[in-house]
């Protein structure tokens, strides 16, 4: 056949798809849904991983944990200075970091506290553009805060204010023994970020090393981990290994190393989107097969007209096929538009799921990317299942004996 | 006429596709270009890590540094004692340490 019969019966098909409106947009329908949840899954997912990439190159070239009886734990600034005589380390950086169990009015959330080394802080030129109001921290300051936008609404604190952190026994619904750790912290808020950066951000509450460490309770020469600088990239494995190889009872992470565990952790939310999409899809399929197989009188009349005026078994085949490859790419394309869309508005509703954020968090955006293989993945796992699953009764309709056909 | 009409339409979605792989590859997602990207690097970067406030709120499974939750608390052998863990909830933990933040306003 020439390709002008192949376009007539794309046409022909998309004819046929019109005027069985109802029946196509069955189909078409929950085609566009399932689509557009794969699509919103694959997409923001991506942003993440090419967030993740990007930050690589942003990231310190070796972080260095401190292990204690097979657990994370605080690592001695002993190994701070040993390691600083390591050849083509640049900078070593302490850091200390811990987690704020809360409880907001009945609600259970989790902040996180992080104390930078003032002194020598690795400065952005754009870290002023994360700041909302206010500024960031400065070297000297003590008992300030910059503040996530997380924390800042959850409180509605602002600028100026005195921000309280008080480790106290709160009795609430679960709670029956007393607990006397008695740590407290009191800062300043001096600065908000912005509504951009929150998805590294938004839960944060940043001090000094020395207000963190005291608040902690970590001594003079503890810290939650080390970021080490090298002097080129050539060297990051040559000073990783230098460091594994020399202090017991640390753990060492590259840059990648961090970066694929990041990655993992998205991987492992998109997994059950992927699940619940797979049965989504799987429900379409059956929507399909059940709507192909069922030959109605007026389509085998039809099929039985067309025969008897010359059509060939493999026109009918491949006119069927056409139906099902034009509503696979007809659903495949909206859904691909509104999962992007979607994922571009944050995937209200969701976010905190597709996060595994505390509920407490307001929405914010998050990074979404939609790259050349997603688009192709999506389009061949939206349009090669209908084709197949519509292959059989395509078939079936095909073989119809035309004088059995008009006779009904 | 019919040929022509359905020609352009399926062009149409072509250029609308490339366009928002385009404006994402290179606009939206482009640390060169995309002024969100560049500050979210900033704060990366001086943070010394991207501080993801992801995988779930209970604290006794996260690590920073990892990402990672491992779901198990820090008691040995111990499970999480979150309540609203949707995995495993160890039952009838008596204690539950939490913090409470309170802001003082301006006079």
């Amino acid at each position: 056949m020439r390709i002008a019969g192949h376009i007539n019966l794309w046409l022909m098909a998309s004819q046929n798809l019109r005027r069985w409106r109802g029946k196509s947009l069955a189909i078409v329908i929950p085609l566009i849904l399932v689509m557009a949840t794969a699509s919103f899954m694959m997409f923001t997912r991506g942003g993440f991983v090419k967030d993740a990439e990007i930050a690589r190159g942003f990231l310190p070239d070796v972080t260095v944990q401190g292990i204690e009886a097979g657990r994370v734990g605080k690592i001695s600034l002993a190994i701070k200075k040993r390691i600083e005589e390591i050849p083509h380390v640049k900078l070593v950086i302490p850091r200390v970091w811990g987690y704020l169990p809360l409880k907001i009015e009945g609600t259970d959330a989790a902040y996180t506290m992080m104390g930078l080394d003032l002194e020598q802080m690795v400065y952005d030129g754009k870290l002023p553009w994360t700041i909302e109001k206010g500024a960031f921290l400065a070297p000297g300051d003590r008992n300030k805060a910059v503040l996530g936008q997380g924390v800042a609404l959850s409180f509605k604190t602002d600028v100026g204010e005195r921000f309280v952190v008080e480790d106290t026994v709160d009795v609430g619904e679960r709670l029956l023994v007393e607990d006397t750790l008695g740590n407290r912290g009191e800062f300043e808020v001096v600065g908000v970020l912005n509504n951009t950066v929150q998805i590294y951000s938004t839960d944060l509450i940043i001090v000094s090393l020395e207000d963190a460490r005291l608040f902690f309770g970590y001594g003079e020469n503890e810290a939650s981990d080390l970021l080490v600088y090298a002097d080129s990239p050539e060297n990051v494995d040559r000073i990783a290994w230098e460091i594994a190889g020399s202090f017991k009872n640390t753990r060492v992470l590259t840059a990648k190393a961090l970066t694929d565990l990041v990655k993992e952790a998205f991987g492992r939310r998109g997994g059950t989107f992927q699940a619940m999409w797979l049965i989504l899809l799987t429900t379409v399929l059956l929507l399909v097969w059940a709507q192909s197989a069922h030959i109605s009188v007026d389509v085998s009349k039809e099929i039985g007209i067309l025969k008897a005026v010359g059509w060939q078994t493999g026109e009918i085949i491949e006119m069927r096929m056409m139906e099902s490859l034009i509503l696979g790419l007809g659903g495949t394309s909206i859904g691909i538009l509104a999962g992007f869309l979607y994922a571009l508005l944050g995937t209200p509703g969701i976010s905190g799921y597709c996060l595994g954020c505390a509920s407490v968090y307001p929405k914010f955006p998050v990074p979404v990317n939609c790259d050349f293989q997603s688009i192709v993945l999506l389009f061949i796992l939206g349009v090669l299942p209908l084709m197949g699953v519509s292959a059989i009764p395509a078939w079936l309709a095909g073989v119809v004996d035309p004088d059995e056909a008009i006779r009904r | 006429m019919i040929k022509e009409k359905y020609f352009l339409r399926t062009i149409f979605v072509m250029i609308v596709l490339m366009g928002v792989y385009l404006y994402n590859d290179h606009v939206a997602t482009n640390y060169r270009h995309s002024r969100d990207t560049q500050m979210r690097m900033a704060i990366v970067r001086t943070l010394g890590g991207p501080a993801i406030p992801i995988i779930a709120q209970c604290c006794t499974s996260r690590n920073l540094a990892e990402g990672i939750y491992a779901r198990r608390s820090d008691l040995p052998g111990g499970f999480c004692f979150h309540s609203d863990c949707d995995v495993v909830a160890t039952p009838g933990v008596l204690s539950e340490k939490v913090y409470t933040l309170k802001v003082i306003k301006k006079p």
